[in-house]
């Protein structure tokens, strides 16, 4: 048994080793470089500090696990991002009504004739607060990866046109709502 | 492609796929409130990008991460007995729970499952009536209106290689349902012939098996005088109805199968 338990210890340690030599980053250097990035984008998924901490810990831990499946470092970050996503879906339930009562809500707004530039970070907020989920995080990556809705796509992996309808409309709303004209919502009281 | 759909496709690029878009490039030469557009929302994006990208972070936070992160790296394996008997115990109890919830799965399917899904299918002749009003001679402005198509009810997979040969517009999405899934596909087309103009107007693409009566035809077939042409795809799986605004449809159809039925 002995023996077994050796062989086992050994391979974990095998397995670890091979986690940070397959991309050449460490799991110090991989928190260091990019836990800024994993944190952000987990406060603007989750909206508040303690969870963004809890998802940002969440996402390190699963990465360092998994880091021996990357082969490209170039492709670290937008990894990261998705293991982020995947947290957040399995902490949060999902509903549907607030999803067709926020396509309905774009559907009717029209675009502003001016863009207002001053808003604050209480306005994006409650702004992307008012998203689905769905819009939610293909508009974040665009803004936090800037990377467009191919690779977008690819991250997510959801089919091309639908991140493209996603991105337009939401970022048609983000401007409706950011700017002084009319302001529609999602009426989600009504939804539940 | 129209200011509106070029604007949807705008949105979707980043500065640098802008900058080295052919396409992108040439509709903003020749249309200076697409360039002012983009302008705006340029410095629109600056300023969102660059609020969203402060947030409020503990100053500890990275000590405390690095701790839990390193913790976790170095933590000793269980021992390998142990570890077979909590997978034992695991595997038998979830065996059981699996097989429990297995039964009720297949006693609630078998009383609640229906051989025929009626609320999914559409009469074709319906739909193309109601799409014949809303897509024979649309206009720009009517088609702006229209909701960028949303992949996630019906993929549209490969058009057949006779229309590839058209030039689309991106897609606008329709729902005829209830439920928030786009039934049919349209595109705004055009397609030339000697380098000149020679046909455009509406292509909807519908999912065959939504529709009850759609055409069995896979070659275009156009009413007699009216600018219409429906077919299906070689494959069944895909129908069009086609609203030839320039040009004449029976013409298209033998441009693109030689004859038509």
């Amino acid at each position: 048994m002995g023996h077994q338990s050796d062989q086992f210890d050994e391979e974990m340690n095998t397995e670890r080793a091979k986690a940070s030599e397959s991309v050449g980053i460490s799991v110090q250097e991989l928190v260091t470089s990019y836990y800024k990035d994993v944190y952000r984008f987990a406060y603007r998924l989750s909206g508040n500090q303690t969870d963004a901490e809890d998802l940002t810990q969440q996402t390190f831990l699963i990465a360092c696990r998994k880091l021996h499946q990357v082969n490209d470092l170039s492709k670290v970050r937008s990894w990261m991002f998705t293991i982020v996503r995947n947290a957040f879906l399995k902490s949060t339930k999902h509903n549907e009504t607030e999803l067709s009562a926020f396509e309905d809500a774009v559907v009717a707004v029209s675009e502003p004739e001016e863009l207002n530039l001053n808003f604050d970070e209480e306005a994006l907020e409650l702004a992307l607060a008012e998203m689905p989920e769905t819009y939610r995080t293909p508009i974040l990556l665009y803004y936090f990866e800037e990377i467009g809705y191919k690779e977008i796509a690819e991250a997510l992996e959801v089919p091309i046109g639908t991140v493209m309808s996603r991105l337009s409309r939401g970022k048609k709303f983000l401007r409706s709502q950011l700017s002084p004209e009319e302001k529609p919502t999602t009426d989600n009281n009504s939804a539940k | 492609m129209n200011c509106q759909t070029f604007r949807q496709r705008l949105d979707c690029l980043t500065a640098k796929q802008r900058a080295v878009d052919v396409e992108v490039a040439s509709h903003l030469d020749g249309c200076s409130d697409c360039r002012q557009f983009l302008a705006a929302t340029d410095r629109f994006d600056q300023r969102v990008s660059s609020v969203l990208k402060t947030v409020p972070m503990a100053e500890d936070f990275l000590d405390r991460l690095l701790t839990v992160v390193e913790e976790d790296s170095s933590a000793e394996p269980l021992p390998i007995a142990k570890r077979i008997r909590h997978s034992r115990a695991f595997t038998i109890v979830n065996q059981l729970i699996v097989t429990g919830l297995a039964i009720a799965v297949i006693f609630a399917a078998s009383s609640l499952w229906s051989p025929d899904p009626v609320e999914s299918q559409f009469d074709y002749a319906v739909a193309k009536s109601e799409l014949t009003q809303k897509f024979f001679h649309i206009t720009d402005n009517n088609w702006s209106d229209l909701a960028a198509f949303d992949y996630t009810g019906f993929q549209i997979g490969r058009l057949d290689s006779a229309v590839q040969k058209w030039s689309f517009s991106e897609p606008v999405g329709l729902d005829l349902g209830n439920d928030a899934t786009h039934d049919v596909v349209a595109f705004q087309f055009s397609y030339e012939k000697s380098q000149r103009l020679k046909w455009s107007g509406t292509l909807l693409v519908l999912p065959t098996e939504k529709f009850n009566g759609s055409p069995q035809e896979t070659l275009p077939g156009s009413s007699s005088g009216m600018q219409i042409l429906e077919w299906q795809s070689a494959d069944g799986s895909l129908t069009y109805l086609c609203f030839v605004e320039e040009g004449s449809a029976d013409e298209l159809a033998g441009a693109m199968f030689g004859n038509i039925s």
